[in-house]
């Protein structure tokens, strides 16, 4: 079969995931609050610290986490280098260097939810919603491996049941 | 940390949702709908993808191109494939298109001749302020109608291209019809004679018919009650019948609001009552010659289409009585456009919308012919086999039933939109809009007018309506000879 540019689709589906998960943590937020959620884990064994620019990783709670990520994916997907205005023109060689981090990163704003936030999520009636979203990032982040099995490691048991 | 609130799948959930605030609900549902749209759309394109490189393969080993040219044409349709996602990541706005003239108006915002400026294609733009539209909540609904028809492809139905919204309008970019409308017709000749009707009436029904069989294949929506009247009759290049986007604005129009005219209907009781003196109607239009009747509807009837109420003429009974109604509430309508396009104006046509309204109430006394129009038997009988009660109306079995009137004994239904048309549009340019009344239209400023701060920014529920207004086609986004 043909190829599609595979660098616009992983860009495609990097947009796309970005807002659906962004989505449904708006939904949540009024219960992650710092208060609440004063770091960004998931579950007892996962505890994640934001770095950026090179600095020091620090210890932030669940929301400024999720917001810091927010700007952090816009900024990234902003960048004049990863995505070319024109057609025809190149993606940057480093492309998949720079979008994997994206992903990595996203990944813990589902496992977040998933294990601080599953109650609010149900009481909503969004499990479906989420589950299909959640399994479809997984899906594609291992077909194209863009996560490493590490990464994966909070999400571990929802994997498993999804039999993936 | 957070662990205790880790919910197992099998352990008892109580799903109440009463202690949530009601913005968590409406987020909630934003989300799904987002999520929903989005799943559905991009199963779609995928099954798309899949079978235009189905088509391209078959097309290839049926030719005797050499391997590499092969290679060639599937790369080929690869590229257009990235490109397709590409502007689908496009976002467009506003400054993407530039307005060549103002062609029409409705009531919740304006239709533009339109430029994009990448491409120079040219589109017609509607304009819908959405403050307007959120006194109505089945927003989602009718979206999700309009998503139905405008994936459908069809010939009969203007097509769409790209939608996108600010804070303030929706946009739909549409394919332009150069024709204009066929209430912009009626008002140039005042009638058609019987065999121009037919045409009209024949290609009408057709329409209608598919736009029926979309909603029982799509069984969840109720495809009737399209709002059927001329100015939503428009014509193509070619002089053939399109029926236009409306299933998205048609929802929010005062006139499909069945509690506006009950209130309108016990305010004229009220009036009635009280006042004995008030001439009954028919006594006036009996006195007023076919002429006169024509002249006095023309004056009004750009009032009528560029007003929010908008105009009750072409509404069946039914739908003014809270019983319900079907499908064939869409015939009558084609019956009262039918008597307008003999007559010249509209059977239950009026002063004003009461009356107008307690006319259509009553119609087996006010639906009179006028003396000074000669018409077949065949055409009087047809129109009176559609302006009937909904259980003797022709058509509420199928279009068939119509089709095989005496009206259109010998007629050619397979050929219709290959034939020649009653009117073949005379055009300059892919860009002339003399079949528009743009004279009318002066006022209309060439940009949608931008209110200061945007109606309610952080409404959840504004946004809720909106949400999935994207949307694109992909042979017109590719194919580099559009219009
Ligand atoms: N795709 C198009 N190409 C050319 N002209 C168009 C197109 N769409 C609309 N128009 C013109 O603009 C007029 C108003 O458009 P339209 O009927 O869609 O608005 P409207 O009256 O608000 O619709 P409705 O109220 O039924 O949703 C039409 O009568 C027609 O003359």
């Amino acid at each position: 079969m043909y190829s599609i540019t595979h660098h616009g689709n992983f860009l495609s589906a990097v947009l796309e995931f970005f807002q659906h998960i962004m989505a449904l943590y708006g939904t949540i937020s009024s219960y992650c609050t710092p208060s609440l959620c004063p770091s960004m884990t998931a579950g007892p064994n996962y505890e994640f610290f934001w770095a950026q620019d090179g600095k020091k990783p620090i210890k932030v709670s669940a929301p400024h986490y999720t917001e810091l990520l927010r700007s952090w994916v816009i900024r990234s997907l902003q960048d004049d280098h990863l995505v070319p205005d024109h057609p025809g023109e190149e993606f940057s060689k480093d492309f998949m260097k720079k979008i994997s981090p994206i992903y990595k990163r996203l990944l813990r704003i589902y496992a977040h939810i998933y294990h601080s936030h599953l109650e609010q999520i149900q009481a909503l009636d969004e499990r479906l919603a989420f589950d299909i979203s959640c399994k479809h990032f997984i899906v594609f982040s291992k077909e194209f491996s863009l996560i490493d099995q590490n990464s994966l490691a909070p999400l571990s048991d929802l994997i498993a049941s999804y039999a993936i | 940390s957070g662990d205790e609130m880790d919910v197992d799948n099998d352990v008892y959930f109580d799903r109440t949702t009463s202690s949530l605030p009601a913005s968590a609900l409406d987020r909630a549902a934003m989300a799904k709908l987002r999520l929903e749209n989005y799943y559905k759309d991009a199963i779609g394109r995928a099954i798309e993808r899949k079978q235009r490189y189905t088509d391209l393969e078959a097309k290839l080993s049926a030719g005797k191109a050499s391997e590499e040219r092969k290679q060639k044409q599937l790369q080929a349709l690869g590229d257009k494939e990235s490109d397709f996602l590409k502007l689908r990541r496009t976002r467009l706005t506003l400054t993407d298109f530039i307005t060549i003239k103002v062609i029409g108006k409705g009531a919740f915002g304006e239709v533009r001749l339109v430029q994009k400026v990448d491409t120079g294609k040219i589109y017609a733009m509607k304009t819908l302020r959405k403050a307007d539209m959120m006194q109505k909540d089945q927003l989602a609904h009718v979206k999700a109608e309009r998503d139905v028809l405008a994936e459908s492809n069809s010939a009969w139905i203007v097509q769409l291209y790209y939608s996108f919204q600010d804070s303030q309008y929706l946009y739909l970019i549409m394919e332009f019809l150069p024709g204009g409308d066929l209430m912009t017709m009626l008002i140039k000749y005042d009638t058609f004679s019987e065999d121009v009707t037919r045409f009209y009436m024949a290609e009408c029904i057709l329409a209608i018919e598919f736009v029926h069989k979309m909603g029982f294949v799509h069984s969840n929506l109720n495809h009737s009650h399209r709002d059927i009247k001329p100015d939503n009759l428009l014509v193509d290049k070619d002089g053939h019948i399109k029926l236009s986007d409306f299933g998205l604005s048609t929802g929010f129009h005062r006139t499909h609001d069945s509690q506006y005219y009950q209130r309108l209907m016990t305010a004229n009781r009220d009036k009635e009552n009280t006042s004995i003196s008030l001439p009954k109607s028919g006594s006036i239009t009996l006195t007023l010659s076919s002429k006169d009747k024509i002249e006095t509807w023309k004056r009004n009837r750009r009032a009528l289409a560029y007003s929010t109420v908008g105009t009750p003429d072409y509404i069946a009974p039914e739908i003014f009585q809270q019983q319900g109604y079907g499908q064939e509430c869409d015939w009558w309508s084609l019956g009262v456009i039918m008597f307008e396009c003999l007559c010249g104006y509209p059977p239950f046509c009026s002063e004003n919308h009461h009356e107008t309204y307690r006319k259509i109430m009553s119609w087996r006394e006010s639906l009179i012919f006028p003396d000074d129009i000669v018409l077949s038997w065949e055409a009087e009988d047809l129109v009176k086999r559609l302006i009937c009660s909904p259980e003797q109306r022709l058509g509420r079995n199928g279009a068939d039933e119509i089709k095989a009137h005496p009206y259109f004994a010998g007629f050619n239904w397979d050929g219709v939109r290959e034939s020649v048309a009653a009117h073949v549009p005379q055009l300059q340019s892919i860009t002339d809009t003399s079949y528009f009344p743009t004279e009318d239209l002066d006022q209309v400023p060439d940009m949608p007018s931008m209110q200061d701060s945007p109606p309610h920014p952080s409404d959840a529920q504004a946004d809720l309506a909106f949400v999935g207004y994207t949307y694109k086609r992909f042979e017109y986004l590719t194919s580099k000879n559009a219009l």
